[in-house]
């Protein structure tokens, strides 16, 4: 029963998980995830160019919020899916697409803010700009956009309402709009940032696929304009202002006299009595820089070398902004030397098109998120914008500016290639640029999700071992009884000259029947126990499957397996018993003698190994040392050493000589117990074994560990915050107070909030009951965190600094590596890496690393994350937006604070849990967990109990001459049943206290776990005494009202 | 006139029939008495019911109709107590199998019916003297399972008389034993009924041991008539 249920369970499990993939993705074969929104060419539409016959959607897709004003709902985390009909045909839906206007919701977002059809849904999502939210050049004065939508439908989730390309068990919340609708009011008309293609005969594999994309993207598709320059030659810009190193050594190495340039804001050039504020300058190679140009030296043009009166040889202050060490934008300034004034005329063209800049017809109307003083605006400089569109008035060389304002984001704004160059030559060397996307199989990935997660066939079977084991014994002792009995027969069939071996397998043959038949009743016990065990799944354990939805599947081959299993199984066991019985001689069948059997291992190896296995027990808790006394393994060793010492003094004492004191003069009590010693043994011990897991189930039941300590899983933080739109600011720094008007919920003391950086994937914590393969990604200041000594580690970083285990994450690595840590119980049960293991990677910008795994944390609220230093994200992340916020405040400040963050950082999509809460929603999988294996551990008992009560019944059966012949010395019936029962409870229950023994030997108990008395596991183990009680009443009633006198004769 | 110590008048047992078939009655209408020092055997077929007159004699069972009066007690009204204390205090019994307590030594087994009415420690003197007269005063301390079987006998027969029963009933007391031993144990029997005084009734398929009783009675076809 337990193999079926098992074999059923497990396959339920994966199968339900693979139908939930295919929901999630339908037909689609590959997803391409751009890192930015980008306009693709119609050569990647259905049946055109490269993609062959492969069906094609385009999707722009965007994190953000919804609203339901009218009736206060509201929601993050919204996945908000611009689509177009091509996109419903991989979920077999009718072709058509939400109008302009129209939001389609998933059922669970419907359910999640009450919405339906008609309903008016205001929608908030990031801008589609190419630049990141917190680029310090011109970054866009809006983080996001909002507008209403009317909610027209409620998409199923067999028709794409599920839809989801990260494999996750959770649906998302999915809204969907017109595609070209929300590009236009996300700021980008015509881009999209997510490409679904489904199978091609033509384009086979994915490496293939990946090229055809890449051809086919081109320019465009990597947000490249390509231009003529107007006295020949061309020139290649990004729509996110800046081109990263790798691009442009790429670029300059396909093809040939490439000159990068890097224009940048000035906020200021000043010299001792003058300055000219907020202009361009260009770091450039060639002209109009001299060959011989230093490093400090600068070109300026005539335009403000007469505005700052100066001429060669003089000196200039540069002042400007850039990101520090830590993101923040702050200004700074060089000084550098003028080499010489020119009057070439200045080219506009050398300014990057900057949203919020660009199309200002006046300075005054620039919007920016650069903290301007509008202020130093002079009538001449707006008469210089409106001629020159803000045209770079001074050169420097471009090594320099790379020095002085290169930034994670990149390290120039174009690159001018000179005639004979032509737009088409630069376009056929963007070509071979690596896209800067993420190439998904979805379908594999979908399959790898769903079989690569937790085992449930062998969980199961793990915690159904109890039941296995039990049921085994209990037909060990019922099979060798039974055969106990037939001992005339077979002395008989021995007397008439068969061998023992023919008997024995004519018994086999005959085992062999009864347990196919047990076998095909157990395996269709095993559905109805699959059932369920798939019902809890989905309700009162639904932590421990993640929520995941659950469907219950029957195919005929488990059923079969399981019952031939369990017939294998049964069939050695009794084979075992056979075996044995045939090895040792015969009782008498006309004595009452116990026909006591030569032991196998003698008195002298019984007491060393009980000395052994006791001494054993003492010595594990000390050698696993105090931590380790937390974790359950030494405990659960110590317990069952414990068991397995007693077991051994138990068998020294029941073969030892009986005390002559007083023996009682019944066939119950101590001697009794000596007839089977292994049959009493085993009485004690199965149930004690039984009762030890519960009680130590039951200690061990994970408690929430305080959040206030700094080493505790919560660093001493109260709470975690994720926003659903990107934060443009630390909140914490300058811009970000100001922005949100902080300064006094922040200044308070004992208040502290970290912003986090957070790249996306799909959660590997516990909850999560499929295979990650993209867990995300989350960058800490590691500083900070060492400053604090924050949380703590189960193996810290070998080679961090002293005292400072998070330094290691910020030391330099092989080029494609980065360092990264993880909870313990994520690397052994979710990705199942160790330390040293590489984790491959794609970055954003396409470009393949790896995380290296340093260290392991000790189960912390970052549980599901790879955790990385900050820096090191932004090498390979340099668009990773903050989204997460760690915040401390004492008590009386902590409710203040979190309301005003929630007010301030609505728009944003502010939600915020205790960690406290967090980690009790990790640690209900635990206890999900342990109630099953509980509910699992009560079945065996409850099996162990039934099979003592038979136990009871064939003890008795055996004593009826011996009963009967008390009853004619003048024994009442009453006195003789009440000393059978009496006899068997003791039995029982001294196996229910050397179990407790046991348990509170390995787990001493806290004192709030006595406080859980009332607990249900309490609640079964007293409900179990009472069925073994039970079970031996009905067995000594049974007995005692059937007749005894016909065994005072010959039996 | 005295009166007897087993008076059984029209005594009828009858056992359920296999399923669906009529009842099986064993005894018909049994009437039959028993003074103190008498001594009797019943010989019959195996399955007439010898056994079964011997259980409601010796108040190990009550009859279906009829009476049965043991030592002035009407068995047929008394509860399982009272039987009990009947059980105790008058009879003692003798089965083929000597049913001898395996983890008790030879004292232990013939001291055990004082146990019976949980009064304590029992006097041992009368168990050592029995043991002594049945020729087992050296075996005190041994074990049932090393004694010979007519060893096993003898000390079921002390047994049986360490409570002064009025009474004595022997079922094939030597029926699981071969017969020299049986001859030997034959004779440890009458020898205490000649020295003690008990009123005895033995079951037997032995003629001889039969021949040895002052009466001798056939039970047939549930029917207890007189041995010539």
């Amino acid at each position: 029963m337990t193999i079926t249920a098992a074999l059923l369970v497990g396959r339920s499990v994966q199968e339900s998980l693979e139908r939930v993939g295919r929901l999630r993705i339908g037909h689609a074969h590959v997803a391409v995830e751009l890192a930015a929104p980008a306009p693709l060419p119609l050569a990647l539409d259905n049946g055109l160019g490269p993609l062959g016959d492969a069906p094609v959607a385009r999707l722009l897709v965007f994190d953000g919020l919804a609203t339901l004003p009218d009736r206060g709902r509201r929601t993050g985390r919204v996945r908000v899916l611009g689509v177009d009909e091509s996109f419903f045909g991989f979920f077999d839906a009718r072709p058509a697409a939400p109008a302009e206007g129209e939001v389609w919701l998933s059922r669970r977002l419907a359910e999640r803010l009450d919405a339906s059809p008609g309903d008016e849904l205001v929608l908030r999502v990031p801008m589609a700009s190419g630049l990141p939210s917190d680029v310090p050049l011109g970054a866009a004065p809006t983080a996001w956009a909002a507008a209403r939508w009317t909610v027209r439908q409620i998409v199923a989730d067999e028709f794409g309402g599920r839809f989801d390309v990260r494999p996750s068990v959770e649906p998302p919340l999915n809204a969907f709009v017109h595609r070209e609708a929300l590009a236009a009011f996300s700021g980008r008309p015509g881009v999209a940032n997510v490409l679904l293609i489904g199978r091609s005969a033509t384009v086979p594999t994915l490496d293939d696929l990946r090229r055809a994309v890449e051809e086919a993207a081109g320019p465009a598709g990597r947000n490249f304009e390509i231009r003529s320059l107007p006295d020949g030659g061309a020139e290649l810009r990004s729509a996110g202002v800046v081109l990263d190193a790798a691009i442009v050594d790429h670029l300059t190495n396909a093809l040939s006299g490439g000159r990068p340039l890097l224009t940048y804001f000035v906020n200021a050039w000043r010299t001792p009595d003058r300055f000219v504020p907020y202009s361009f300058a260009s770091g450039v190679v060639g002209e109009p820089l001299p060959p011989d140009v230093a490093a400090d030296e600068i070109v300026v043009h005539a335009d403000l070398a007469n505005d700052l009166a100066v001429r060669a040889g003089d000196r200039l202050r540069a002042e400007y902004f850039i990101l520090d060490a830590q993101q923040r934008l702050v200004e700074t300034h060089t000084v550098v030397r003028v080499r010489a004034v020119t009057t070439q005329p200045r080219d506009p063209g050398l300014v990057p098109d900057l949203p919020g800049i660009s199309q200002a017809t006046s300075c005054r109307d620039w919007k920016t998120s650069l903290p301007l003083d509008i202020s130093r605006i002079r009538p001449a400089d707006e008469d210089d914008w409106s001629r020159w569109r803000g045209a770079p008035k001074a050169w420097l060389r471009y090594d320099t500016a790379v020095s002085l304002w290169s930034n994670r984001f990149g390290v120039a704004t174009a690159i001018r290639w000179p005639a004979p160059v032509t737009t088409a030559d630069v376009e056929r060397a963007t070509r071979r640029v690596p896209l800067a996307a993420r190439f998904t199989d979805v379908r594999e990935a979908a399959r790898r999700a769903a079989r690569g997660g937790p085992d449930f066939t062998m969980l199961f079977l793990g915690l159904g071992a109890f039941v296995i084991v039990a049921a085994l014994l209990l037909e060990g002792w019922m099979f060798g009884a039974a055969l106990a009995g037939r001992e005339p027969e077979i002395r008989l069939l021995v007397a008439l000259g068969f061998t023992r071996r023919d008997i024995a397998r004519w018994l086999l043959a005959e085992t062999a029947l009864v347990a196919l038949l047990a076998a095909m009743a157990g395996a269709a016990a095993g559905i109805a126990l699959a059932c369920a065990l798939v019902a809890g799944l989905r309700s009162v354990w639904r932590d421990a499957a993640g929520g995941a939805p659950l469907w219950t599947v029957v195919p005929f081959t488990a059923p079969a397996i399981g019952a031939l299993l369990g017939w294998l199984v049964a069939l050695l066991a009794a084979a075992a018993v056979i075996r044995r019985h045939s090895a040792t001689p015969p009782a008498r069948a006309d004595s009452l003698s116990a026909g006591r059997r030569r032991p196998h291992v003698s008195k002298r190896t019984t007491l060393a190994l009980a000395a052994i296995a006791l001494a054993a027990a003492l010595a594990v808790p000390r050698i696993a040392g105090r931590a380790a006394l937390e974790r359950p393994l030494p405990r659960l060793a110590a317990g069952a050493l414990t068991l397995l010492g007693s077991g051994f003094v138990g068998r020294l004492w029941l073969r030892s000589p009986p005390s002559r004191t007083h023996p009682s003069p019944t066939p119950f009590g101590p001697h009794a117990w000596r007839r089977h010693p292994g049959r009493t043994l085993a009485a004690l011990l199965v149930p004690a074994c039984g009762w030890f897991v519960v009680f130590a189930v039951e200690t061990h039941r994970p408690r929430t560990p305080p959040t206030e300590p700094r080493d505790s899983p919560a660093g001493g933080f109260s709470a975690l915050a994720e926003t659903s739109i990107a934060l443009p600011d630390d909140p914490t720094s300058t811009d970000g107070r100001r922005r949100w008007r902080l300064d006094d919920a922040l200044d308070q003391p004992g208040v502290r909030v970290l912003a986090l950086r957070r790249v996306e994937g799909t959660a590997a914590d516990c909850r999560n009951i499929q295979r990650v393969d993209q867990p995300p990604l989350l960058g800490v200041p590691t500083a900070t965190l060492d400053e604090l000594g924050a949380f703590s580690w189960r193996r810290a970083p070998a080679n961090a600094a002293p005292g400072r285990p998070w330094s290691a994450l910020a030391l330099p690595t092989a080029p494609d590596e980065i360092p990264a840590v993880l909870d313990a119980s994520v690397a052994t049960w979710g990705l199942r890496v160790r330390i040293g293991d590489r984790i491959p990677m794609t970055d954003e910008r396409g470009r393949p690393f790896a995380l290296r795994i340093v260290g392991l944390l000790d189960d912390t609220i970052f549980q599901g994350h790879l955790v990385l230093d900050e820096q090191r994200l932004l090498e390979r992340f340099p668009s990773a937006p903050r989204r997460m916020l760690l915040i401390e405040a004492p008590a009386e400040w902590r409710e203040p604070l979190l309301e005003t963050l929630a007010d301030r950082l609505e728009d944003w999509g502010f939600e915020w849990t205790s960690t406290r809460d967090r980690l009790d929603s990790l640690l209900d999988v635990h206890r999900a967990y342990l109630d099953i294996f509980l509910a699992f551990s009560s079945l065996g008992l409850a099996l162990g109990g039934l099979g003592f009560g038979v136990l009871a019944w064939r003890t008795l059966i055996e004593r009826r001459s011996e009963l009967a012949m008390l009853l004619a010395l003048g024994w009442t019936r009453r006195r003789l049943w009440g000393e059978a029962a009496l006899d068997q409870w003791l039995l029982a229950w001294a196996g229910l206290l050397l179990g407790l023994a046991a348990a509170l030997a390995a787990f001493p108990p806290r004192w709030e776990g006595w406080a859980s008395w009332w607990r249900i596991s309490w609640i079964a183990a007293a409900a179990l005494a009472l069925i073994g009680t039970l079970s031996v009443q009905t067995a000594v009633w049974m007995l005692s009202h059937g007749p005894l006198l016909p065994h005072l004769r010959s039996e | 006139m005295t009166t007897p110590l087993l008076d059984m008048l029209n005594v009828t047992k009858t056992y359920p029939g296999p399923e669906g078939g009529p009842p099986v009655e064993v005894l018909r209408g049994v009437t039959w008495q028993l003074n103190d020092g008498e001594s009797a055997a019943i010989v019959g077929p195996s399955g007439s019911g010898k056994s079964t007159l011997l259980n409601l004699a010796g108040a190990l069972d009550i009859p279906t109709s009829g009476a049965v009066r043991l030592g002035g007690v009407n068995l047929a009204e008394a509860d399982d107590t009272k039987l009990a204390r009947v059980r105790r205090e008058l009879v003692g019994f003798v089965f083929q199998q000597h049913l001898l307590m395996p983890h008790l030594t030879v004292l232990e087994n013939v001291l055990l019916p004082l146990l019976a009415d949980q009064r304590g420690a029992a006097p041992e003197e009368y168990a050592r003297e029995l043991l002594d007269r049945v020729g087992l005063s050296s075996r005190l301390h041994h074990r049932p399972a090393q004694l010979s079987g007519g060893e096993q006998q003898r000390v079921a027969l002390a047994r049986a008389l360490v409570r002064r029963p009025r009474l004595v009933l022997a079922d094939e007391p030597t029926g699981s034993l071969d017969r020299a031993t049986a001859l030997v144990t034959t004779q440890v029997l009458l020898d205490l009924y000649q020295a003690l005084g008990f009123a005895l009734v033995v079951v037997t398929h032995s003629l001889e041991l039969a021949s040895r009783m002052a009466r001798r009675w056939t039970l047939a076809e549930g029917r207890l008539e007189p041995l010539a």
